[in-house]
């Protein structure tokens, strides 16, 4: 009986490890999606003030 | 600005609520199983998620070698953002089912892996294959030759697919049989299938989901690359 009580336990706390991976995993391939979603954001920021001209530009 | 499509954004949050919706029922509402014939009866609940996981892992692998196909054939980008995406997203879901099955071994078995299965090691190849195509695009310079070597990788690694899939029914050694389609085998509870239905569809809807955002950045970040190329060669002209 004590045995049987072990292994349920163990059963139970597999489960948890194994959907918090499942989950985890989920999550975090999301986040790095989000990540890479911001960095085109400031990269096309940046490149397109790169390509503006300085108002100041050809004066002299 | 970046517009992510609604309808992609509307697919991972159905898909969020239906992950959520299949751990609470396979915890609260799918039937225990007989703990005379199971060492770790509750563990088995891991089945919810991690059998969704591999078959969204095959339209992964399936779209690999859709992307790999066509880039041979027609050599254009949106082939080989099918590769990337379908790489990433292969190892993804992959890597969830290589890390689940074995803690479910661990508790029902007693070991984490068998050598001698054969879907358990072709699915482990197929994850490591995955895993050499995203650690090899990231790492190679992107040319035409080095996407044809990852691009034949990817080709003849699906044969690895049909392999694993019919694994379990042509060479059983371990690993659990087909549960989805009816058989005599299978004998599946019908609240067990409800819910494992419940995680197929959910999973894939993330999956589709993932797809399309995915595709957007890979292309939005080959046309920043270009406007790089671009701008580097005005500044080193000047």
């Amino acid at each position: 009986m004590k045995l049987m009580e072990a292994n349920e336990l163990s059963g139970e706390t597999h489960l948890i490890v194994a959907y918090a991976i499942l989950i985890g995993s989920l999550v975090l391939y999301g986040n790095w999606l989000r990540s890479r979603y911001r960095n085109i954001v400031n990269s096309r920021a940046s490149i397109l003030e790169a390509r503006t001209p300085h108002p100041h530009d050809g004066e002299d | 600005m970046l517009r992510v499509p609604a309808q992609a954004i509307a697919l991972l949050a159905l898909g969020s609520i239906g992950v959520v919706a299949t751990v609470f029922l396979g915890i609260t509402w799918a039937p225990d199983v007989n703990p005379s014939q199971w060492r770790a009866p509750a563990a088995y609940r891991i089945i919810f998620l991690h059998v969704p996981f591999a078959w969204t892992s095959f339209l992964a692998f399936a779209m690999l070698f859709w992307g790999s196909l066509r880039w041979y054939l027609r050599r254009t980008e949106r082939s080989w953002r099918l590769v990337q995406s379908g790489s990433d997203l292969g190892l993804l879901f992959g890597i969830g089912v290589i890390t689940s099955g074995p803690i479910w071994g661990m508790a029902e078995w007693g070991v984490p892996w068998d050598w001698a299965d054969l879907r358990l090691n072709t699915f482990g190849l197929l994850t490591a294959l995955a895993l050499f195509i995203v650690m090899a695009r990231r790492s190679q310079p992107d040319h035409d030759s080095t996407r044809d070597t990852i691009a034949a990788v990817g080709l003849f690694g699906f044969i690895l697919v049909p392999i694993t899939a019919v694994a379990t029914t042509l060479y059983q050694k371990r690993h659990p049989g087909v549960v989805i389609i009816e058989s005599e085998d299978s004998g599946l509870d019908p609240t067990i299938r409800a819910v494992m239905m419940v995680g197929f569809v959910s999973i894939t809807l993330l999956f589709i989901g993932f797809t399309i955002i995915s595709d957007k950045l890979y292309s939005a970040e080959a046309e920043i690359e270009l406007n790089h190329r671009a701008l580097d060669e005005i500044n080193g002209g000047e």
